[in-house]
């Protein structure tokens, strides 16, 4: 694990300030701060496989899967269409169905042959990378200072790498995870291959609880909280509960097919999308189902949550908005290929990509397309918003860089 | 003419001088393209169809169809196949077997296919709208799967070299194109009652059989049971962390195949056991008729010979219809008496292939036995005098392609049978034999089969899915008027009915239904051509029954067991109706509202273009080669094909120079183009070979030579087993042997260095029905018999003739025991002839490879050919490795060659054995003797040759 990679970075060599382009202002260099420079060129010019440090966050931040803790994938951003495509970039692998993670000016991008790459967001050049060694699914969490990756097919399957000094701080052992991990009550929360789950110290990595299922069961999904229950879903299709701060399984309650998503958590109730077609709703407190629609297709993204408002894409190729109080269904709206990951909100626009290489703008009260535009490969992962852009994984290895067209 | 065959002709022209192509001979059956296809191109969303002209609307229905199991197969698979899938359907197995795309030939249980290099699934219609969807999506779960397990491995940047085994291939594409059926679970209970279920970890054993299918689909089923359904897709999705399938398979499930088999073998026990309980094996409760191989579509007759029973059965590989005394002597335990052969075939082209379990026989009251077969383009029907064991009439119907199932009238001069034309549409016909007329009884879209006349003589009872549960598969038995048409139900049900045969009195009726899970035989009391009262279950198996029909006051019956299909006396059908105690009313007051199959309509938007050709590569190869003698060379090779498989063109091209003086003048390069489309089959091609030769005929050891030419060959098949081609090729030569070491004595009679424009013409003729065993041929004969003319038109070098023949016949003795025989002889007359070569382990053994020569030449051999040993295993610390199918050979070869003067015979008698390696290639290993001085004297101590091939 952790072979370092020759990367070309677009500003090695110049020290990295807050998050946004140009909000560094270097005073002319003394002697002593001018052979520091080249000190630190030279350096910079050594060290290879190695990602940036996007310093103090005063940007846009989309730090863990789905935005946040509740996987709602409502970004507080509004770009709308319609967008231009500014910039594509390539990297070198594929992609899980996992969406990048953004902390100011950095996207960092999870591949499946262990690389997180970062580029910048506003231009797409790369600005480092590490390669992890092994497959990462799922969003990597950006904290302060850190990006934290959960692995599948190594020994260390969630490590902790210090962004600032360029080296992983620890790793730990816990059994391969396929999904995204999740940041939540101080601590890091994993759903590991295996059923079990455990909450980690954010800055040492010691393990402070850990769940495991009394009976084996897999599962990829990504663990949700609302700050005091963690909800995540299994792939025998039973969605459970447990305890934030302790572990304890609070409740467990059955769908009717896999869930390979997250569950999105708004207003005290978790929503699952499940494989045999149903979308859930469910207490969190108690796990009483509240209701639960058929949507006529497997799902396989997770649904979107905002404004009262249930959003989830089917492998039939629809858009579908429910009320989150009743799952009244609001309106329907048919693309060219299945959807196989979340909407992303933003305010009134709702963006989606489908497996036919199409990318959606959609009216979240209407569902009226707005605007499309055609990708160059299959669209698996949830878009991410920066402002006035919209960021999209394209299957062919290749990010998308989309800036709204005035 | 196969495709490989003149591909082999094309490659022998280009590669060998062009005055040896005389010397190259080759057998195999003929793929007989018979019908000009007129190809159109159906635009779907997702799909290119290809269909032709008369089956338009079923191309509609299929795309239909096609875009259905596309839509679901998303869902599934959470994956979308990108580029557009071609699709290409024919109306018929019959014109599929014609098909291009494929090289090899396709058996008759094949339902479709999926060639995976370009992507292409090929479909037949055979009637059924229900087997016809299974079809579609069975090989779109192919497509499918392999696009989705690309996409895995490139995702982690894996080569996508390796696939799944083939049990989870096909397991899969069953499990996800059919809900497990009562066919399925018939060959399950077979194999666990019958003790011969293979585990998981065993799978190897059984690779490509029809079990291996079902199997892999039950382990599947088993799993998505026992473990989740999601586990099927695991599969996929995990297939990236190893490339051993178990280890993928104890990622996905958590457990290893052995752990698997423990848990799956008992379950099915546990499933399987109880039907003992009330249910039989078909051996513990009927005598049998006939048991080896598969068996089908008895009929009885009672003639001058007394009871006899006709029935189609392929016990010695070729399918035959047979004959077995009723009241016979049993020709061994659990065997019946001995049966004899009354029309064989797949030896001939009137007879070409019989449609095993797919078309009945039937025979009157004069002793005609009316059958099928395929015969040329299209099936015919034939009458056959038993009593005089003479064809007395063959029936051919330009527009009906596939026929089946024919049925007497009472009054033995109409024959009532089923039948595809070329639009796919399968309807009833009846064939008047008195006044030659063919009348259409029914006319419509659904697939109407197993006619049977009854007594009256006006109503005709058949099986058809024409009821609203048609479009999943069910079919009902109904009765038509011959002569209103009018069509009433006989039964009604979501089961499946079949192969209604009536009493002497008409009064009742034997069928096979799979109500309650398994297929038996029932009965129905008839009255006026609708069912009178309930019908009920004469027959409870473990397994499966199938075929009824009528023996006097008993009846005779196929039942499934131990994996072959038996002939069984069924025992008094009423004496069965009165005390059965399963029934169920037969069929409603009032028929249903019927259904109609769905095509492309509406708002999709489609485009219907006419076939052009459009190439794309098939294979692109580059190659460096170092040899000791030779040097160093290398050079690359393509070819290219249309879609459908017709026209291919390859190209070659290699360089053999040594310096780099040589590298214009050492090029090699051959162009050539091959039609296959219609029945003629022709190529065409150019070529440029220079370098140094060895040719072993000649005693120049090496020459340098540079020819360039062209050729034409056009194969016609006259039939599936009998072919003449033709050859002509122009080739200019220059060769120079002046650097050679040669002897005195042989350079003063020969031209070191020669230039002749050689002008080669060939026709030949061949025939092969062989039938193939483990190690080669165990039955039937082929032969090839060539005339050749060589003369060099320029310069007067050459001026020969050729005369090939080789013959082969091989002379069945047992199942897997044969006495195989060849005769060849081999003459080459004129200036610059060239010579033959013999010796070694193809032909006389005993002696150095090619080291017999001669301008004439003959041989004779002699073998005995026959099993040795069915599996030998050897343990290692690693598992047991097993070999399996060592067949053993006793030969006699005896053969001479010369050039003017007859010089000697030699002979050589001994021992043989023979591993066919995953039915690959075929190891040799032979020990004898030498005859040496004209067959007078043995060789001194013992003869050893290891080799590969196969069998002559």
């Amino acid at each position: 694990m952790g072979l370092l990679t020759t990367t070309g970075t677009g500003r090695r060599g110049r020290p990295q300030g807050p998050c946004g382009p140009a909000a560094f202002a270097m005073r002319p260099p003394a002697p002593a701060a001018m052979a520091l420079t080249v000190v630190m060129v030279v350096l910079s010019g050594c060290i290879v496989g190695r990602l940036p440090d996007p310093g103090p966050r005063s940007g846009p931040v989309w730090g863990m899967f789905a935005g946040g803790p509740a996987r709602t994938n409502a970004s507080p951003l509004r770009p709308s269409p319609p967008l231009r495509i500014e910039w594509e970039a390539g990297v070198g692998s594929g992609f899980g169905p996992s969406s990048p993670a953004v902390c100011d000016s950095t996207l960092f991008i999870p591949t499946l042959t262990g690389e997180v790459t970062a580029l910048n967001l506003y231009t797409g050049e790369p600005t480092g990378s590490y390669d992890f060694g092994t497959a990462v699914f799922g969003t990597p969490l950006v904290l302060s200072g850190r990006l934290v990756v959960a692995l599948s097919g190594d020994e260390e399957n969630i490590v902790s790498y210090n962004l600032r000094s360029g080296s992983v701080q620890w790793s730990v052992r816990t059994g391969d995870i396929e999904s995204s991990l999740l940041a939540a009550g101080g601590g890091i929360i994993a759903v590991g291959l295996d059923g079990s789950v455990m909450k980690i110290d954010t800055a040492r990595g010691f393990e402070i609880w850990k769940y495991i299922p009394g009976e084996p069961s897999s599962s990829r999904s990504s663990p949700a909280s609302d700050g005091s229950r963690v909800v995540f879903g299994t792939d025998a299709g039973v969605v459970k509960a447990l305890d934030l701060a302790t572990g304890d399984f609070l409740w467990g309650a059955a769908v009717g097919g896999a869930v390979f998503t997250t569950p999105a958590l708004s207003g005290g109730r978790a929503f699952v999308a499940s494989r045999d077609g149903s979308l859930s709703c469910f207490e969190t407190g108690s796990g009483a189902l509240k209701w639960r629609r058929e949507t006529g297709s497997p799902l396989y993204g997770a649904p979107a949550v905002d404004g009262g408002r249930v959003f989830v894409g089917t492998s039939a190729g629809e858009v579908v908005a429910l009320g989150a109080d009743d799952g009244t269904v609001l309106w329907r709206t048919a693309v060219l290929g299945a959807v196989g990951s979340a909407p992303l909100v933003c305010g009134d626009v709702l963006y989606v990509g489908d497996l036919a290489k199409n990318l959606y703008a959609m009216n979240t009260s209407t569902g009226e397309t707005v605007w499309q535009a055609g990708t160059p490969g299959r669209v698996r992962c949830t878009p991410v918003a920066a402002p006035g852009r919209i960021v999209v994984l394209s299957e062919d290895r290749s990010v998308l860089g989309f800036v709204e067209d005035r | 003419m196969t495709t490989r065959s003149i591909v082999l002709c094309l490659w022998a022209v280009l590669l060998l001088p062009a005055s040896s192509t005389s010397q190259f001979f080759y057998f195999g059956r003929n793929k007989v393209q018979y019908t000009d296809f007129d190809w159109h191109v159906l635009r779907t969303e997702h799909f290119d169809i290809y269909y032709y002209r008369e089956m338009e609307e079923l191309a509609g229905r299929g795309a239909a169809l096609a875009e259905e199991s596309y839509a679901a197969l998303v869902g599934i698979f959470n994956h979308n196949v990108s580029n557009r899938i071609p699709l290409v359907f024919y109306s018929s197995h019959l014109h599929f077997q014609q098909t291009n795309i494929t090289p090899g030939f396709i058996p008759e249980g094949v339902g479709g296919f999926f060639e995976f290099l370009k992507g292409r699934v090929v479909i037949p219609f055979n009637g059924s709208m229900w087997d016809f969807r299974h079809v579609i999506r069975h090989e779109l779960v192919h497509v499918f799967m392999h696009s989705k397990i690309n996409r895995v491995l490139v995702d982690h940047r894996i080569t996508p070299d390796h696939l799944p085994p083939l049990w989870f291939v096909e397991g899969l594409a069953e499990y996800w194109s059919i809900d497990w059926d009562v066919q399925a679970d018939m060959i399950l209970r077979d194999a666990v009652v019958s003790n011969y279920l293979v585990p998981l970890k065993s799978f190897d054993a059984i690779y490509g059989t029809y079990l291996m299918y079902k199997e892999g689909q039950a382990v599947l089923e088993f799993i998505g049971e026992r473990y989740g359904e999601e586990k099927i897709l695991l599969f996929l999705e995990n297939f990236w962390k190893s490339t051993s399938f178990e280890d993928v398979f104890r990622e996905t499930t958590g457990r290893s195949y052995a752990e698997f088999d423990h848990e799956w073998t008992y379950a099915l026990k546990k499933k399987y056991y109880p039907l003992l309980a009330h249910a039989d094996q078909p051996s513990a409760v009927t005598a049998p008729l006939a048991g080896e191989g598969f068996n089908s579509k008895p009929v009885v007759f009672d003639g001058d010979s007394g009871k006899e029973v006709y029935f189609i059965g392929n016990r010695s590989g070729y399918s035959a219809i047979y004959r077995v005394p009723y009241d016979g002597l049993t020709d061994g335990p659990g065997r019946g008496p001995r049966a004899e052969v009354v029309v064989q075939g797949e030896r001939t082209e009137d007879f070409e292939a019989f449609h095993l379990f797919q078309s009945k026989i039937d025979i009157n009251a004069a002793g005609l036995l009316a059958f099928v077969t395929k015969s040329g383009e299209n099936d015919a029907l034939h009458v056959y005098d038993v009593g005089k064991r003479v064809l007395g009439a063959s029936y051919h119907f330009a527009e009906l392609v596939v026929i089946g199932s024919p049925s007497w009238s009472p009054d033995g001069h109409r024959i009532v049978f089923n039948a595809i034309d070329k639009t796919g549409a399968g309807d009833l016909y009846i064939w008047d034999t008195a006044d030659s007329t063919l009348t259409r009884l029914t006319n419509d879209t659904y697939d109407d089969r197993d006619p049977a006349w009854a007594p009256d003589g006006t109503t005709i009872a058949f099986s058809s899915d024409r009821t609203p549960d048609g479009v999943n598969g069910s079919y009902n038995l109904f009765t038509i008027d011959a002569g209103s048409g009018d069509i009433r139900y006989l039964t009604r049900g979501r089961e499946s009915y079949a192969a209604p045969a009536w009493s002497a009195d008409g009064n009742a009726v034997l069928f096979t239904s799979d109500l309650g899970g398994a297929r038996n035989v029932w009965m129905l009391k008839v009255r006026g051509g609708v069912a009178d009262g309930e019908m009920r279950k004469l027959t409870d198996l473990t397994t499966g029954a199938f075929d009824p029909a009528w023996a006097d006051s008993e009846m005779v019956y196929v039942a499934f067991e131990d994996f072959s299909f038996k002939i069984r006396k069924g025992g008094d059908p009423y004496a069965l109706f009165d005390t059965s105690r399963v029934s169920r009313p037969a069929a409603p007051p009032a028929p249903d509202t019927l259904w109609r199959p769905v095509s492309i309509t509406g708002p999709e938007e489609l485009s219907e273009l006419r076939y052009e050709r459009e190439y794309s590569l098939d294979v692109a190869h580059s190659e460096i080669v170092t040899d000791p003698v030779f040097g160093t060379y290398g050079g690359a090779f393509l070819s290219l094909s249309d879609l459908l498989g017709n026209e291919q063109y390859y190209f070659l091209v290699y360089n053999t120079a040594q310096s780099s003086e040589d590298i214009i003048s050492s090029f090699n390069i051959a162009i050539s183009r091959v039609s296959l489309q219609r029945r003629a089959n022709y190529a065409y091609g150019i070529y440029r070979f220079s370098g140094r030769r060895y040719d072993r005929t000649d005693p120049d050891e090496y020459f340098y030579e540079t020819v360039f030419g062209g050729y034409l060959t056009v194969s016609y098949p006259l039939s599936r087993f009998r072919r003449i081609a033709l050859l002509t090729s122009l080739s200019s030569s220059d060769k120079d042997a002046t650097d050679q070491d040669i002897p005195a004595a042989i350079s003063e009679s020969i031209d070191l260095s020669r230039r002749a424009l050689f002008l080669s013409n060939s026709i030949s003729y061949t025939h092969d029905n062989s039938l193939w065993g483990p190690s080669g041929p165990l039955d039937g004969s082929r032969y090839s018999f060539t005339l050749a003319y060589t003369t060099d038109i320029r310069g007067s070098n050459a001026n020969y003739f050729s005369v090939i023949l080789d013959y082969r016949r091989y002379f069945r003795l047992a199942d897997r025991s044969a006495y195989a025989t060849r005769f060849w002889l081999f003459y080459n007359d004129g200036k610059e002839s060239r010579r033959f070569f013999m010796g070694g382990s193809w032909d006389l053994r005993g002696y150095p490879r090619w080291s017999i020569r001669g301008k004439k030449l003959w041989l004779v051999s002699q073998e005995l050919r026959f099993p040795f040993l069915d599996r030998l295993g050897f343990g290692f610390p690693f598992g047991l490795v097993s070999l399996s199918g060592l067949r053993g050979a006793l030969f006699f070869d005896v053969g001479g060659a010369w050039d003017d003067s007859y010089r000697e015979t030699l002979g050589s008698t001994g021992i043989g054995f023979r591993l066919n390696l995953a039915g690959v290639f075929v190891l040799r290993y032979d020990l004898g003797k030498r005859i040496e001085k004209n067959l007078s004297a043995f060789q001194n101590g013992i003869f050893t040759q290891f080799f590969f091939g196969w069998d002559f």
